[in-house]
């Protein structure tokens, strides 16, 4: 995924009247050709930002270039971008057929061409048998993807998908997550998708960026933004994390040396610059593993003990909260191996246990 | 306070509606009876009528009596009909052309600068219509603003005639009845998803072309409330034509209201409000029906 930049977004700025600023100085490149998504809690600018691509917003500053292009000043009918809208806002009065071949005709195909254009698309959306209808004749998940034509049919540069399934059930929505995968690699179009749904954003992205306060705090691959969190807020907001109090008291071979809490002190992979202070030491809870005591080598590092306060059985995994000498919470999970109904819990409520905490696994944030 | 809307809702539905029937009965139905009665008397030289039975009012209106009492067809007041069925038709017309763009522009603000907008298109209407009406004198007569400003441009060498000629009736029809024609467009448009636009700009359609295909057939409803509001009202107008037309060719308002003042002839008048009437629930059940037709469509 190498591509090159398509749309460039540098340094926008907007704020609406009598509030707070919506979008505080975002930049990011999207590239060809890739599934890119736009994550982050309810009002984190989200919206605003798709908005700005498609031209329903014009920013307060900041520029907007497509294949290095400022298309800041065009309105959005003179933009190659089209949008598949979070209610699909498809026209209540035109039937499946018109709504699909409208984008054509406005462009300026004839009305024939067009339709036939839009049963070929529908065709492939297999959406073939309904294109008489009205759109209130369909059911959402037909819905969602008549829109889905509808904005595929003209081709856009770039195509802005805001939060096109989240009025889905769950089970549709692992469907058409997978075909809309599907349609982006067939189609090689730049995909813009806006969601708050995490678990999406790591299915489908080749690269999110996530964004929080209308600010961006990281942009990268899934894998590196959920293993490689960059501050506090992208480590919380994506999957579960502990976050453990500490000192920082020295640094060897490319590993710091953390003082928790509780007094254990352990080696984390050095982050984004934290070089010395008070820092957060996160590690995801399936990272950890939990020892009893006596199995324990007496000179293994990474060790802290603690006391299981609670223990959550969740069908493939096993949560144990554990709480540290500090009061510091820690939940390991565990995947539960052996099924046939002879489950049991490795430890008991209030039993001591160790917890190892492999090095590259912990990272040291920014309190 | 419960135990009352119990026995409202006991009674029999003609009782319980009691009070808006009898707000129609006495607003509505009696004065419609007495003007029918009224209609099929004979006429009181002095004004009023006499207690006599006569379809005079009513032959009177196709035909002409000459002196020896044969009747013969005559066309001037059908004219008059078919004149103020034209040019209601054309206020409508107009005032449609100028209120949609109006509406949906003020539809597609932010809320807060909506009420603002309404209220400056509201607020001619608080003004007396007699005066509103007699502003278009001071614009379309010989001295009047139009042609002052024309000469002045050089437009024109002598004043055009605009007074006194059907365009001034309609300039004056239009501007009465434009309000009544922008709220109902407006309620529309603002209940309409206004994303339904942002997709059409999305989809290539310019603004006019968002206007056509998605904003006009959306607030087709709106639009039909107002053709209805515009239409019957300036069918019955008199103080346009009398003032901006000169009184010379008549509408049928002023047909009706000269009935009732200067011509002393009441039975005429309340027949020929009853033609009207008619006319206009002819007029309205074709469309309904046609608009019925539509919606079993969609
Ligand atoms: N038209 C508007 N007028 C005023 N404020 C707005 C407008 N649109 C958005 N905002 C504000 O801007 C901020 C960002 O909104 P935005 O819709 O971009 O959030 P979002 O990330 O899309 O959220 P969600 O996930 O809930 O859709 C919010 O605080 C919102 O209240
Ligand atoms: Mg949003």
């Amino acid at each position: 995924m190498g591509g090159a930049a398509l749309i460039e977004i540098r340094g926008v700025r907007k704020s609406f009247a009598g509030q707070a600023r919506a979008l505080d100085g975002v930049s990011l490149t999207v590239r060809e050709n890739e599934f890119f998504t736009l994550l982050g809690p309810s009002g984190c600018g989200k919206t605003t930002l798709l908005r700005i691509v498609a031209g329903f917003e014009r920013p307060d500053s900041g520029e907007v270039l497509l294949a290095g292009k400022d298309i800041c000043p065009l309105p959005p009918n003179l933009r190659p971008v089209n949008t598949v809208f979070q209610n699909y806002a498809l026209f209540p009065h035109l039937t499946v057929l018109e709504n699909v071949a409208f984008g054509l005709e406005m462009r300026g195909a004839k009305r024939e061409d067009a339709k036939t254009q839009a049963r070929q698309m529908l065709e492939t959306t297999m959406l073939g048998e309904f294109g008489a209808r009205l759109p209130s004749q369909l059911s959402g998940g037909q819905q969602q993807r008549v829109a889905l034509a509808r904005a595929l049919a003209c081709k856009p540069r770039v195509l802005l998908l805001d939060e096109p399934l989240s009025a889905l059930d769950l089970k549709l929505r692992r469907t058409m997550r997978a075909e809309l995968k599907r349609v982006q690699r067939e189609t090689q179009i730049t995909f813009i998708f806006v969601t708050h749904d995490q678990e999406e954003a790591l299915a489908m992205s080749d690269r999110v960026a996530v964004m929080n306060e209308g600010r961006v705090r990281q942009i990268g691959e899934p894998a590196e933004i959920y293993d490689a969190p960059g501050d506090r807020f992208v480590a919380g907001f994506i999957g579960e994390t502990n976050f453990l109090p500490g000192e920082i008291t020295g640094c060897e071979n490319g590993f710091l040396r953390v003082l928790l809490g509780g007094g254990a002190t352990v080696a984390v992979a050095a982050g984004n610059g934290e070089k010395s202070g008070a820092v957060t030491v996160a590690i995801r809870p399936e990272r950890a593993a939990l020892h009893s005591p006596a199995d324990t080598a007496a000179n293994a590092e990474n060790i802290v003990t603690g006391e299981v306060r609670d223990i959550v059985y969740l069908g493939g995994t096993t949560r144990y909260d554990v709480v540290l000498p500090d009061g510091a919470a820690l939940s390991v999970s565990e995947s539960n191996e052996s099924g046939g109904g002879n489950y049991a819990a490795r430890f008991a409520r209030g039993e001591k246990v160790c917890a190892s905490l492999p090095r590259d696994s912990l990272r040291a944030l920014e309190r | 306070m419960t135990e009352s809307r119990f026995i409202n809702f006991a009674l029999p539905p003609w009782l319980s509606a009691g009070p808006a029937m009898a707000v129609l009965l006495f607003f509505l139905a009696a004065p419609l009876c007495i003007v029918a009665a009224y209609s099929l008397m004979e006429a009181d030289p002095h004004g009023g009528v006499r207690a006599a039975f006569s379809s005079e009012a009513y032959v009177r209106f196709l035909f002409e009596r000459d002196w020896d009492g044969n009747l013969a067809l005559d066309g001037s007041y059908a004219a008059i009909f078919a004149r103020s069925f034209l040019l209601a038709a054309a206020a409508t017309a107009l005032c449609l052309l100028a209120a949609f763009p109006a509406a949906y522009c003020i539809a597609g603000q932010p809320p807060e600068r909506r009420g603002l907008l309404l209220l400056l298109i509201t607020i001619p209407f608080w003004a007396n219509l007699l005066v509103r009406t007699y502003c278009w004198v001071l614009i379309l007569r010989d001295s009047g603003l139009a042609n002052t400003w024309l000469s002045a441009l050089g437009v024109i060498a002598s004043p055009l005639p605009l007074m006194y000629t059907d365009g001034a009736i309609l300039a004056g029809l239009a501007y009465s009845y434009l309000p009544f024609m922008a709220l109902p467009i407006y309620a529309a448009l603002e209940k309409t998803d206004w994303r339904l636009m942002e997709a059409a700009r999305d989809l290539y359609a310019g603004w006019w072309q968002t206007l056509f295909r998605i904003a006009v057939p959306l607030a087709r409803g709106g639009i039909a409330a107002g053709c209805i509001m515009v239409f019957i009202p300036s069918l019955g107008a008199f103080i346009a034509p009398d003032l901006l037309g000169g009184g010379r060719k008549l509408m049928i308002g002023s047909l009706i209201q000269l009935q009732f003042s200067s011509s002393r002839n009441w039975p005429f008048g309340s027949a020929a409000a009853f033609v009207l009437l008619a006319a206009v629930l002819l007029v309205l059940w074709l469309w309904l029906r046609r608009g019925g037709a539509q919606k079993a469509q969609w």
